[in-house]
């Protein structure tokens, strides 16, 4: 019986014929050799110095610390290490303190991978579950007739209007969570607390608060009829502080479009919104020193 | 079954004295095998604060390779050194790619399996944020693409069998719109006079079927509408057809980069101090209009400021009057979120 994989299948130790083998097994063997050697210099605080020559006569090195120092040290029959110097004591720890650091940081890669692995293994059970039942879509592109083609990009498209809406409104839900007081909000306090030693910034932080408060407030008086979002009413306070010429390209605008029906408003409310907050937002980063000027003028 | 050893030093010094002889054995015997099997040559020198130095093969043997080893030149020496750190450093490299490689794999498949999931009609069973809209976004785009090339490639074969008399085409049009409404059999009709002019015909043909499983499926009317737009991209020339479809497209992307920059900014922490001002003026000034606008007399183009303060939904319409085209596009996604 012949194996498809040479795992679990003991090989004679004798030297390979095949040339292409033989390099490759050289390769793999000597990268092997080397990761055991690494271990036992982690594990037992070794030192260790391996030389190796490759069937290319080129000429493989691993060494702890170096390999010279070692090949020295044998070579000049010293068997135990100087520790006389100070110098050198203190270049070992150091060393010895980023062998670990690389060791954690390797550890902690691995167990990442590990953790994508099982999910690849997860996905990959429910790929073969779904293959099971049959839908033809779901196979390969290559695979498909004309028809189904067409028929399924129809549903692409629609489905990728429907989920543009969606994001929309994911981002729409998100301003209301953070001036009503959410984690966010509460993160935002946190972050404001540590990166300012000021004592005003407690009573800052409390009108903050208030603010909040007179916010929902103030929106339900003045605008009893409109259901807008906290998001709108809040960039036009920015703009007014920050990009007065901003305003400009709005006013002209203002007769000539009143007569457009109420869906479309809603449509283009949170076209407009998103891309006037993106604008503020630019803005803002490219004014970096107005917000405590701007502050002490409505103080 | 063991557990995963800690890659640190070991602490009780008996078993890692018991752990350094273990481990030395094995690497001799690696290094024996790969000596043998190979055919080359190999020394070790293994030191210890415990033992003597231990040296493979032996004495002589390491002698003899050291000797080898220093006869190179101090380049070759050194250009295939390792030593502890480096060789730690290439691992956690390779391994770090592997990682990012699996990483984005196992995206792109929960992706995949989201689109097809929302195909269906579960959408409601996964838990999503916007992040993960606008990757499926994006993915759907790309899938769309993937589509595109194969029906280019059978299209492009199908224009090659263009040597059928034009009666065929007229037959094939005609049994797609017998399995559709009455819309289609015009569409149907609509061929028979390109059929005369050759090759144009196909893709109207061919459109014309496509369209049929659609309008089976029970589609509404704002659906039915859409399936119609694709035809007329295959009247024009190529350049016109890329440059129609393109353009929703951009439209889409505009808002999928808009959304993602105000997600990533929103928690930076300077983000707060923006609206300030605003609610300053909302505590001061609740009810006196008159009392606002002169306190704020000063700031330029006020008239402006309080027109969009107080009808945001007027200023929203100025995206009507500059892209038309794009408001018709959005308007059949409010129809289609209605539905």
């Amino acid at each position: 019986m012949v194996k498809k994989s040479k795992g679990r299948q003991k090989i004679e130790m004798v030297k390979m014929k095949n040339e292409s083998n033989l390099q490759v097994t050289f390769s793999k063997r000597r990268s092997g050799l080397f990761k055991k050697a690494s271990e036992l210099c982690t594990l037992c605080g070794a030192e260790v110095a391996i030389v190796v020559f490759s069937p290319g006569r080129k000429v493989f090195s691993f060494g702890h610390p170096n390999v010279d120092s070692v090949i020295d040290r044998f070579i000049n029959n010293n068997p135990l290490p100087p520790h006389q110097h100070n110098n050198m004591q203190l270049r070992e720890t150091r060393r010895n303190s980023i062998v670990q650091d690389l060791n954690n940081h390797l550890t902690q890669v691995l167990s990442q991978l590990e953790t994508e692995k099982k999910k690849y293994d997860e996905l990959k059970k429910i790929r073969e579950k779904t293959k099971a039942l049959g839908n033809w879509w779901e196979d390969p592109v290559e695979e498909l007739a004309l028809s189904q083609l067409e028929g399924f990009k129809g549903n692409l498209e629609n489905l990728k209007k429907v989920v543009t809406v969606e994001a929309s409104r994911f981002f729409q839900a998100n301003v209301p969570n953070f001036y009503v007081g959410s984690s966010s909000n509460n993160a935002a306090f946190g972050i404001d607390d540590g990166s300012h030693i000021n004592p005003d910034m407690d009573l800052f932080s409390q009108r903050r608060m208030m603010d909040i408060n007179a916010f929902n407030y103030n929106q339900n008086q003045i605008h009893p009829n409109h259901a807008l979002p906290p998001f709108g009413n809040n960039a036009y306070g920015i703009n007014e502080g920050f990009v007065p010429e901003y305003n400009v390209n709005f006013r002209p605008e203002y007769n000539p479009n009143q007569n457009q029906i109420q869906n479309q408003n809603q449509v283009q409310i949170q076209i407009q919104n998103q891309s006037f907050k993106r604008e503020n937002i630019s803005e803002y980063e490219h004014h970096h020193g107005y917000p405590p000027q701007s502050r002490s003028d409505y103080y | 079954m063991r557990s995963k050893i800690k890659l640190s030093l070991i602490a009780n010094k008996t078993s890692r004295r018991t752990t350094f002889r273990k481990r030395k054995g094995g690497i001799t015997n690696k290094l024996h095998e790969l000596t043998t099997l190979c055919g080359v040559k190999a020394c070790a020198v293994i030191s210890s604060p415990y033992e003597n130095p231990v040296v493979w093969p032996s004495t002589e043997g390491v002698q003899e390779a050291v000797s080898m080893f220093m006869e190179r030149p101090a380049t070759e020496q050194s250009k295939l050194m390792m030593s502890h750190e480096t060789y730690l450093q290439d691992k956690i490299t390779k391994e770090t790619k592997k990682l990012e490689s699996l990483r984005r794999e196992n995206r792109e498949s929960q992706l995949r399996q989201f689109m097809f999931d929302c195909v269906e009609g579960k959408m409601s069973e996964h838990q999503y944020g916007a992040r993960d809209l606008q990757d499926l976004s994006l993915y759907i785009d790309h899938y769309i693409n993937q589509l595109n090339s194969s029906v280019m490639l059978l299209t492009n074969n199908g224009a090659s069998s263009s040597s059928f008399p034009p009666p065929l085409h007229t037959s094939v049009a005609g049994a797609g719109a017998g399995a559709g409404a009455a819309p289609l059999v015009v569409a149907g009709a609509g061929a028979a006079p390109l059929a005369v002019a050759g090759a144009g015909a196909s893709p109207l043909a061919v459109a014309g079927v496509g369209a049929a499983p659609l309008a089976v499926a029970g589609a509404g009317p704002p659906m039915a509408q859409n399936q119609y737009e694709p035809i007329q991209p295959y009247i024009p020339t190529a350049f016109s057809d890329n440059i129609q479809y393109q353009a929703p497209v951009d439209f889409n992307h505009q808002i999928q980069h808009g959304i993602y920059d105000n997600l990533s900014l929103d928690p930076n922490h300077q983000y707060p101090f923006q609206d300030d001002p605003f609610m300053e003026m909302l505590m001061e000034y609740p009810y006196e209009q008159v009392g606002y606008a002169a306190e704020h007399a000063h700031i330029p183009f006020m008239n402006g400021n309080y027109y969009n303060y107080h009808q945001p939904p007027t200023v929203g319409l100025t995206t009507t009057g500059h892209m038309p085209s794009n408001n018709a596009t959005t308007t059949t996604t409010t129809n289609t979120t209605v539905v």
